[in-house]
């Protein structure tokens, strides 16, 4: 193989390796060509692969946020409150359904509760993605595999399960079917950027450390069951309560009747269902008195040794305010607090001075909402300035209304050496719960209310109540507020509550329990707070104080060294 | 030289069909895996929704809530009541043990007998035997 060239006269012959070695170069550079074009090709395929944005969003949700689980709720003790468990949710993609009429009706025969029109309505179409049922069992889930229509399939969506029912409706709250919260500390762990983890995708399976609460479930499930036994023993609309650790702040356990099941998040939404505890205001009546006693007594301006002129009601122009027990006579403090005289408690008041009063119960932390991680709060009314009637009413606690979260928060402070503290629901040791604290009245104060409050149990409106949690040094004040029907204040309708603490002698638990419109028991026993929210709250004591590790002792010492010493010398 | 190209050639030729084989295999083999991969990761979904139901179902069943029904229900049987006050106690009621005390005077004469040579229990044994 060779090929002469005729160049300008010369010839040149070219030997048959030079030709076979150009044809090779010409077959290299084709072979480049179209490797070149092949990787050329591959490179535009992965651009575009890259450029294509998969849909993972489900009916506009994105699919990490719907299979996003949310923590464990757990009690102080570490049983779970809520929990999440996974489960099958049926989808379609109707761009693969061949037959929607033998789809829809094979669907159908395993969940007959579907509307047929809307099922076939939804199967038809060409979209990628919709929903058919969402949260079937285990055993739906078979049926329908067993089918074996294609273009159905199942996603595992975490579903949030409370196991306790009821029973700490108010505190979890509930969440949506997309697993938003929508109540409660549910709602308080979204606001508090949980929500932020499920949309990044974080949130996921098990890796999400579970959340404890400050609850005791043993005590909550008591305090439920107490409530619940009250609602039927004095036909009452409604009753709740709440109870306190005083050295921390912690909520031990909250509860208001009537509730609903965090599992059916519906029955929230029924009228009367809200959270007494937090989310309701009421004139609190003469538990009040607590308050304006600590007042009176931290501001030097009565002494625990005074006498009170309680012998006339006190006159505003053409009102007379008069006493319920009226004894009419002159009373000492502890006499006042016990008989729960309005007509002393305002002289007290008053010889603090009307406007002391008032930044008093700013001190004590009423103003605004009570501060605790539920969403369901609102604020307490308290008049701005206070004229002397209006100072005269509040001081036996009408013309304001708090909460009775505001109420137990105060009492806290007033036991525990007048160191007031915000509620909350989340787990705080003593140490941490000093460093937030304010110290609003001297420990001597303190002191004197925890004697008061003893006192009361032992001879005044708590005996009823202190005979059934004997041992247990317990003690409080009972208050009933007549409610305001049409503009009046009904003597038939009224509010009955109880606040108190225990043991006095080393107080750890405060508790507050209200019932609304109570009716008596039988036809013997009154109708005022002692026999009933008195008598429940010494029945909660009875049964939670062991749980608690407070151990009853009877040792009639223990009261007396609560009296002080001023009084001790008259006593004996 | 153009043989050596030639057998370059069939031994690339030969490389080239190993190659393809192996490819494939391993390709074969891969898609195996991710089969098995899959498999393995829905049993682990299933078995942990299993799971979490049964961790729901055990968080039920110790609910306060839940057995307080129960024992209502067999309290005839079981007559379960809030501890009263009498029935609480601490250690330090407890009373002291008694003191027990001891014969020294009798000790010490007994070693002295022993002491002196004489062993009165092992001569009481030596009499039962």
């Amino acid at each position: 193989m060779s090929a002469i060239i005729h160049d300008q006269g010369t010839i040149a012959i070219d030997g048959a390796r030079k030709a076979r070695g150009n044809l090779t170069g010409a077959r290299i550079r084709w072979a480049m060509v179209f490797v070149l074009l092949v990787f050329s090709v591959m490179g535009a395929r992965l651009i575009w692969l890259g450029n294509v944005v998969v849909d993972t969003t489900i009916e506009g949700q994105a699919r990490d946020a719907i299979m996003a689980s949310r923590p464990a709720i757990l009690d102080r003790n570490g049983l779970e409150m809520a929990v999440d468990i996974r489960v099958p949710s049926l989808f379609a993609e109707p761009r693969r359904i061949i037959d929607v009429d033998e789809a829809a009706d094979a669907i159908l025969t395993v969940l007959p509760n579907l509307d047929s029109t809307w099922l076939r309505q939804r199967l038809t179409g060409d979209r990628g993605f919709v929903w058919v049922s969402r949260e079937l069992t285990p055993a739906q889930q078979e049926r329908i595999m067993r089918l074996g229509i294609p273009g159905l399939d199942f996603l595992e969506e975490s579903k949030r399960f409370y196991p306790g029912g009821a029973v700490a409706s108010h505190i979890l709250g509930a969440v949506n079917i997309d697993n938003v919260g929508i109540a409660g500390v549910e709602k308080h762990l979204d606001d508090d950027n949980l929500a932020l983890l499920q949309d990044l995708g974080l949130a996921r399976d098990s890796a999400l450390t579970p959340v404890n609460l400050s609850i005791d479930l043993r005590v909550q499930h008591i305090l439920h069951d107490e409530l619940l036994d009250s609602l039927e023993r004095y036909q009452a609309i409604a009753a709740a309560g709440a109870i306190m650790d005083v050295n921390t702040g912690e909520v031990i356990a909250l509860a208001s009747l009537p509730d609903f099941d965090p599992n059916v998040p519906a029955g929230m939404l029924q009228e009367g269902h809200f959270n007494r505890i937090t989310a309701a205001k009421f004139e609190v009546g003469s538990i009040f008195k607590t308050i304006t006693f600590a007042g009176a007594l931290d501001s030097g301006a009565v002494r625990i040794t005074d006498d009170i002129d309680a012998r006339f009601g006190v006159r505003f122009g053409r009102y007379t305010i008069s006493d319920f027990h009226g004894k009419y006579r002159i009373l000492s403090v502890p006499e006042v607090y016990q008989y729960s005289s309005n007509i002393g408690t305002i002289k007290m008041m008053q010889a603090m001075g009307k406007d002391n009063f008032r930044a008093f119960l700013t001190r004590m932390g009423l103003e605004g909402a009570p501060v605790i991680e539920l969403p369901e709060v609102t604020r307490s009314a308290i008049p701005a300035t206070f004229s002397e009637v209006g100072a005269a009413t509040a001081s036996f606690g009408h013309g304001l209304s708090i909460t009775p979260m505001h109420m137990l928060t105060a009492m806290s402070a007033l036991v525990n050496g007048g160191r007031l503290m915000d509620a909350t629901l989340f787990p705080r040791t003593e140490a941490e719960a000093r460093a937030v604290s304010t110290q609003v009245v001297s420990e001597q104060t303190s002191a004197y209310i925890r004697y008061l409050m003893r006192h009361n149990a032992i001879s005044g409106s708590g005996s009823r109540a202190n005979a059934i949690a004997k041992g247990y040094r317990w003690g409080g004040k009972t208050g009933t507020a007549e409610k305001v029907i049409d503009g009046r204040y009904s003597s038939a309708k009224s509010l009955a509550l109880f606040a108190s603490a225990f043991p006095l002698d080393d107080p750890q638990y405060a508790l507050i329990v209200l019932v609304d419109e109570p009716k008596p028991e039988n036809e013997t026993s009154g109708r005022t707070a002692g026999w009933n929210a008195g008598e429940m709250s010494g029945r909660i004591v009875t049964r939670i104080a062991p749980m608690l590790g407070v151990q009853p002792n009877l040792d009639p010492m223990l009261d007396t060294q609560l009296v002080p010493a001023q009084l001790r010398a008259g006593m004996l | 030289m153009i043989r050596f190209v030639h057998r370059l050639n069939i031994v690339l030729a030969i490389v080239a069909v190993i190659a393809v084989v192996a490819v494939y295999s391993q390709k074969h083999v891969a898609e195996l895996t991710a089969d098995e991969i899959v498999r393995i990761e829905r049993a682990m979904a299933r078995q942990q929704a299993d799971l979490s139901i049964l961790k729901a179902d055990w968080a039920y069943l110790n609910q306060p809530t839940h057995i307080q029904p129960i024992v209502d229900r067999h309290n005839e049987v079981l007559n379960l009541q809030v501890a009263k006050v009498a029935q609480f106690g601490n250690f330090a009621d407890l009373p002291m043990r008694p003191q027990q005390r001891l014969d020294t005077d009798a000790l010490d004469a007994l070693f002295e007998t022993i002491e002196a040579g004489e062993d009165p229990i092992g001569s009481l044994l030596e009499d039962l035997l």
